[in-house]
């Protein structure tokens, strides 16, 4: 069968007062019509730059050339922007990463979704249109449409929102449709909602798409073939299948290597060293060989490219040992080396938030929170947007007051301190935000970020000079760095600075949000490797707040889930992962992508809806309205917090006891260890 | 700075700008070598005079150098517009800093005040100071700082407010900051960009006021010569001599149209999604 997309030796590269920077170098690629295809990569690897090229969205900056970019049998690579309109939105259309921004905010959900039909079919009635907003906003699953179609995007929830730019692109009934990351800025319950509906979608229209992710799980549950993508070049081509047990690159195999999975705890992460290339052009010979544990001290690799190789049906490699990789053992996650734990969980409490709740206005952010962290230990914080963890963390800072409740920070409680007496006592808990792109000040070099909180404190400046020495070496950053200003380092960098300064003054407590959320998967093992060191080395409590279950098994002690301000199941990692006893719980577990194909689940357990608004909350069980257990006593008696199973392993759920019960909601497949 | 200027010389309207006004600036400061005559140096008999080799500009009803003239007056006209450009700013930075970063009762209290400024026209403004202070140079720069300073009051308590959002500002915060350290040596560093932007754009605006009220009597006294003044003087004699009136106004022309050209070359490099014609590289 033809190809209903195809692009022929694709290069792309961008023009700035600076100079020309190619980021696209020679991609070829098909897709046949039904296909499922995603394309992987870390950011920078060009893959976003590639499919919006295939869809003649990039700006006027780009110089793109190639031997033809032909969809439905029309080369389009010399198309004038008017013919593009013309086969955008009614051959191909695309769904964007983030539905905060992708939905136009000023107009109603239901011309949205029917725009292109009005575009590409003009004449068509008003009332057709109509009738087509409310047909695709119930093939998405949408709830009530009638009543949607009329109502503007701020109405609708993330989740929501996302099903409607899914509407959208399908309305005109195109043959492709190329999502970049459309679950990552939605929350886990939800993205597997959105996983299940584009599966259905392109099922029920055999419809072809390309999932555009740095995500190799989305991947393990979405597409057929994968494309991997490296310094603006295909490195790998492969069915979804033989990738995650013989990967025939060492990119792909190192990518596999570094992720921290749901389903099992391991020693450190492998890891990849250095950083990837900034441009197609910065690395002679082949992009990868500088971090490559196959490339040792190989000539060739240093001096030539590696051309893309097929090898056998469907499968090609960009490497000259190709072979070689496949022929080597299974790729596994972690070292072998033992699971870093804490050093002593018995140290005394340096953190704990008592009954504590905040209320703005009516919104009721959290709700009787109780927790308290050990010097050593680290206490991971799970849960969705809207679910108070950041609010807690702010709090928990001092940066917010509680509405009640106290925080005590090494027994004091610091809930009501006002003015110099709370700048001080601030000191004893620092924080590393989730984008280090913001909160480091773009306008300061890197040692007077890193110097910041010791100047305020009032240190002298030899001191000071050689306490960022120690933090620069502790962190991994050379001390060249110093002198740089925050855009010139990557995101992982930048991360390691943010650590650095909240490590400065040696603090009691540090608490994470989402650390590691913004960095791409071979940074994210650095980042999480260097927690566990430091986790040894500094002497404090640790609080990790993260949405990625993968990376809270990974280096949590002990476990909080949170919903709608309020925790609902609270216990050591093995006990919670292994045997979660709220179905909230069993419900995240359920939702995380899987770390491999075989472990694709058979029956589903996704739950429905979105969280309620924290300004309307249910009464007796907040989860009471989207479980599938829930009985009257739900509705009117708020269950509480309760010991379950195994030491310090509780959870507020009515049936928390009932085994037998809970085991009809499908869990995490573990695997034996 | 030195990236800021590299980059106003590769766009193609900052490089004119660039070129207009360091020519202009050049001739301020050597005026007295440059210029044939002095400003106020008088010739028996030369009075009101067309273009000729001696007076290639002509000479005023005075029999002085319009071209001297027209030299020196470039002293008054680009030190006015720079000094009420950096009284405004800095009236205008601590107004809007303060209620960006403050709020409450501070940001009500600086922002009507702010208000009730704009709401009155520049130059009855500034005919409203002069008549409290007294006509004369450094009143009608404190004039005309006084009229701008809602501008850069008002731009950067929106940049404050969407900056205070920032996590680095948290950042601060959590290490103990106080709020007088988060707002000068975060919040107005990172502001630096829309603000000096605006600062170029208002010198254009503060040297056509300083001529507006000059023109008015109300600036520069005689003899001292400024633009706006040689305006007024010439417009008796415009129908005879043009040249007097040609010439101090096409020196202002030169000086407006190459602040605007970097202003708008600026506002480029900040934000790139407002790309000029002049921009393309």
């Amino acid at each position: 069968m033809a190809p209903l997309l195809e692009v022929k030796n694709l290069s792309i590269a961008f023009r700035s007062f600076r100079g020309v920077r190619r980021v696209v170098d020679g991609v070829s690629f098909a897709i046949a019509p039904g296909e499922q295809v995603g394309v992987v990569g870390e950011s920078g690897s060009g893959k976003s730059v590639t499919m919006l090229a295939a869809m003649g969205l990039l700006p006027g900056s780009a110089i793109i050339e190639s031997d033809g970019i032909v969809i439905n049998g029309r080369d389009l690579s010399k198309a004038s922007d008017r013919q593009w309109s013309a086969v955008r939105g009614d051959d191909i259309s695309m769904v964007f990463q983030n539905p905060m921004t992708s939905l136009n905010p000023s107009m109603r959900i239901g011309p949205q979704v029917s725009e292109s039909v009005a575009v590409h079919r003009r004449g068509t009635s008003a009332a057709e249109l109509r009738k087509v907003a409310r047909e695709m906003l119930r093939e998405v699953a949408v709830p009530n449409p009638d009543l949607r179609a009329t109502q503007y995007p701020y109405e609708f929830s993330g989740g929501m929102r996302q099903r409607a730019v899914i509407a959208m692109a399908l309305a005109g009934e195109p043959a492709i449709v190329v999502a970049d990351e459309p679950t990552t800025a939605l929350d886990v319950t939800v993205q597997a909602q959105i996983v299940g509906l584009m599966e259905d979608l392109t099922q029920k229209r055999n419809l072809a798409s390309v999932v555009i992710t740095h995500d190799l799980g989305l991947v393990a549950e979405m597409v057929e073939r994968v494309i991997i993508m490296y310094a603006g070049r295909i490195v790998e081509e492969t069915p979804v299948g033989p990738l995650f047990d013989r990967p025939a690159h060492p990119y792909t195999r190192a990518l596999l290597e570094s992720r921290p999975v749901t389903t099992e705890r391991h020693g450190r992460l492998n890891a990849i060293p250095g950083l990837p290339p900034t441009s197609a052009d910065a690395v002679p010979g082949c992009p990868f060989h500088p971090r490559c544990t196959f490339a040792r001290d190989r000539e060739i690799c240093r001096t030539e490219r590696p051309p893309l190789t097929r090898f056998a049906d469907g499968r090609a490699s960009a490497c000259h040992f190709y072979e070689e990789v496949l022929a080597a053992e299974e790729p596994r996650t972690g070292t072998g080396q033992a699971a870093p734990t804490a050093a002593a969980a018995d140290g005394e409490v340096v953190l704990e938030l008592e009954d504590v709740s905040k209320h703005f206005g009516k919104v009721k952010a959290l709700n009787g929170v109780s927790l308290a962290i050990r010097r050593g230990e680290t206490l991971g914080i799970a849960g969705e947007s809207g679910c108070g963890k950041s609010t807690m963390a702010r709090i928990a800072m001092g940066l917010l007051k509680p509405t009640a409740g106290q925080v005590r920070v090494n027994g004091r409680d610091i809930s009501q301190l006002r003015g110099r007496a709370l700048r001080e006592a601030r000191r004893d808990i620092q924080m590393v935000f989730q984008d280090p792109t913001s909160s480091l000040d773009r306008r300061m070099r890197i040692r007077s970020i890193i110097a910041e909180p010791m100047v305020i404190a009032g240190m002298k400046r030899a001191a000071i000079a050689a306490r960022i020495e120690a933090l620069m070496e502790a962190v991994g950053l050379a001390p060249h760095y110093l002198a740089a200003y925050p855009s010139e380092l990557s995101g992982g960098q930048r991360q390691r600075v943010a650590i650095a300064r909240a490590l400065a003054l040696e603090p009691d407590v540090i608490v994470f949000d989402e650390p590691t959320s913004a960095l791409d998967v071979s940074i994210q093992a650095q980042i999480v490797n260097l927690l566990d060191d430091l986790r040894q080395s500094a002497n404090a409590g640790y609080a990790f707040i993260a949405h990625d279950l993968g990376v809270l098994r990974h280096v949590s002690d002990a476990i909080a889930v949170m919903y709608l301000g309020r925790i609902v199941e609270t216990g050591p990692t093995d006990a919670l992962f292994c045997d979660p006893r709220h179905p909230y719980t069993r419900a995240l577990l359920a939702s995380a992508p899987v770390d491999h194909p075989k472990h694709r689940r058979q029956e589903k357990f996704v739950v429905e809806g979105s969280p309620p608004d924290p300004a309307n909350i249910p009464s007796g069980c907040c989860f009471r309205n989207r479980c599938p257990l829930a009985r009257d006593i739900c509705a009117s008696e708020e269950p509480p917090l309760i010991e379950v199973g195994a030491a310090g392993h509780r959870a507020a759920c009515h049936f928390a006891a009932d085994t037998a019960l809970l085991a009809t909601l499908p869990t995490l497949t573990i695997t034996e260890q | 700075m030195r990236e800021t200027l590299a980059y106003l010389w590769h766009h193609r309207t900052g490089r004119i700008g660039v070129c207009l006004v360091s020519f202009m600036v050049l001739v301020a400061i050597f005026a007295p070598v440059i210029a044939p005559y002095g400003p106020n140096e008088q010739i028996r008999g030369a009075e009101l005079m067309g273009m000729s080799w001696e007076h290639p500009f002509g000479t005023d009803f005075l029999g002085r150098d319009i071209l001297s003239r027209t030299i020196f007056a470039s002293r008054i006209s680009l030190t006015a517009g720079a000094l009420a450009v950096v009284l405004g700013a800095v009236l205008g930075i601590a107004m809007g800093l303060s209620a960006g970063s403050l709020g409450g009762w501070t940001e009500t209290v600086m922002m009507r005040a702010s208000d009730s400024i704009m709401a009155f026209p520049a130059i009855l403004l500034g005919a409203a100071v002069v008549a409290i202070l007294g006509p004369g140079f450094v009143q009608v720069a404190i004039a005309i700082a006084i009229a701008q300073s809602p501008l850069f009051a008002r731009l950067t308590r929106a940049i404050a407010l969407s900056e205070a959002r920032l996590e680095y500002v948290e950042a601060a915060e959590s290490m103990g900051a106080t709020k007088l350290r988060i707002m000068l040596f975060h919040i107005l560093p990172n502001s630096a960009g829309p603000l000096i932007v605006q600062a170029s754009l208002s010198v254009g605006i503060a040297i056509l006021l300083e001529s507006g009220l000059s023109f008015l009597g109300l600036g520069v006294q005689p003899p001292t010569p400024s633009w706006g003044q040689m305006l007024a003087d010439a417009l008796r004699f415009i129908d005879f001599i043009p040249s007097y009136a040609i010439f101090p106004g096409i020196a202002l022309t030169i000086v407006l149209v190459g602040v605007n050209f970097i202003a708008d070359a600026l506002r480029d490099k900040i934000d790139p999604q407002s790309v000029t014609k002049g921009g393309s590289n």
